[in-house]
């Protein structure tokens, strides 16, 4: 608990659209804060310090509203349409001692065998749903794939979970796979060509045609 | 040959406009990088085939190019030397409509720099400021 970032907010008066984006104009981001029997209440906090913590893949955080600190899970996160800014986020109140449900990202070490032969590796599976403390939550599920040659895969069951964590996929998943090179026809596929017409939904077969392979 | 639907329900479209913002098809889903566009327009299929070729050609065989936008739009032309009138042109090109922030090229299987080199190049067949975006891990 003492590694989670801690975030100073301040109570919104005023709700709404015009008071939000008054409150972005300031460098700060609504949110809302919920969970633990406690009515949900409205709240913003610094934008630099929660871009901050979600770039070092925090998902539990403190906030603190005057002299309370609560721990929460960052729930939900809502960016702008260049998903460059955070125009809102959730905050769910957890208990530090509860098991909750949570996605970590998948990260790979290392370059495979296959990949040095000209094969590509390809992450299937970004998150993987794991149950764990809030305390155990991983920044990221390591999966080593220096060993893997072309047409290798790794599924779910292979990977070796952190301790106190349970992961809740299917075992048989493929999180990541070694695929063998690309064909050059499909490379080479687009050759130029006349602009063709594509064929009209509801109408009738011309007749013309018909006619021509008849002759 | 470039992209065109397979089948439509009318042959010509009114013009429309390109007005707001990319409310979907605005986040890297597939890749790890993607190429993002920060204007609104049309790009023709020839563009989008365009873009896609030079990123694949400087791939070579690494690495795999998601295209995330296609051309549903068909744009008429009258022929040159025509007087007005005498009704709506023939159909020309198709085009993808594309909003502020639409996510045109996604891209995986490679490193960054060389994703960065690549995306580059697929830039400059863009009729649209564009910029490199990473994948979020939220």
């Amino acid at each position: 608990m003492a590694d989670n970032p801690t975030m100073a907010a301040q109570r919104r008066e005023k709700t709404g659209t015009r008071a939000s984006r008054a409150l972005r104009r300031k460098g700060l981001v609504p949110c809302v804060i919920y969970g633990g029997g406690v009515e949900a209440e409205p709240l913003a906090v610094s934008a630099e310090e929660l871009m901050h913590a979600i770039e070092e893949r925090a998902r539990i955080v403190d906030v603190k509203v005057g002299s309370k600190k609560r721990p929460v899970v960052i729930k939900e996160v809502q960016f702008d349409h260049l998903q460059s800014d955070i125009q809102h986020v959730d905050f769910e109140i957890i208990k530090m001692d509860e098991v909750l449900e949570i996605d970590v990202p998948v990260e790979t070490h290392g370059t495979p065998k296959g990949a040095k032969n000209g094969g590509m590796l390809e992450i299937v599976m970004k998150h993987i749903s794991v149950e764990c403390k809030p305390g155990d939550i991983p920044k990221e599920i390591r999966i080593e794939v220096g060993e893997l040659e072309i047409g290798d895969t790794v599924a779910v069951g292979e990977i070796e979970a952190p301790p106190g964590v349970k992961i809740l996929d299917d075992p048989t998943i493929s999180v990541v796979a070694v695929h063998a090179p690309r064909e050059e026809e499909e490379l080479e596929e687009a050759a130029e060509g006349e602009m063709l017409e594509p064929e009209l939904i509801g109408a009738e077969p011309e007749e013309d045609e018909e006619g021509e392979e008849e002759e | 040959m470039p992209l065109m639907p397979k089948r439509v329900k009318f042959r010509k479209s009114q013009r429309g406009k390109c007005q707001g913002k990319a409310t979907r098809g605005n986040r890297v889903s597939f890749g790890e990088y993607g190429l993002q566009s920060l204007e609104s327009g049309w790009i023709t299929a020839r563009q989008i085939e365009a873009g896609r070729v030079a990123a694949t050609h400087f791939l070579g065989r690494e690495g795999k190019v998601w295209v995330r936008i296609f051309p549903h739009k068909s744009i008429t032309k009258k022929p040159l030397e025509t007087r007005m009138g005498k009704g709506k042109g023939e159909p020309d090109e198709w085009v993808a409509v594309v909003k502020e922030g639409t996510i045109l090229y996604e891209l995986a299987g490679v490193p960054e720099d060389i994703a960065r080199q690549t995306l580059s190049r697929t830039a400059h067949k863009m009729p649209v400021r564009v910029r490199l975006v990473t994948r979020r891990h939220i």
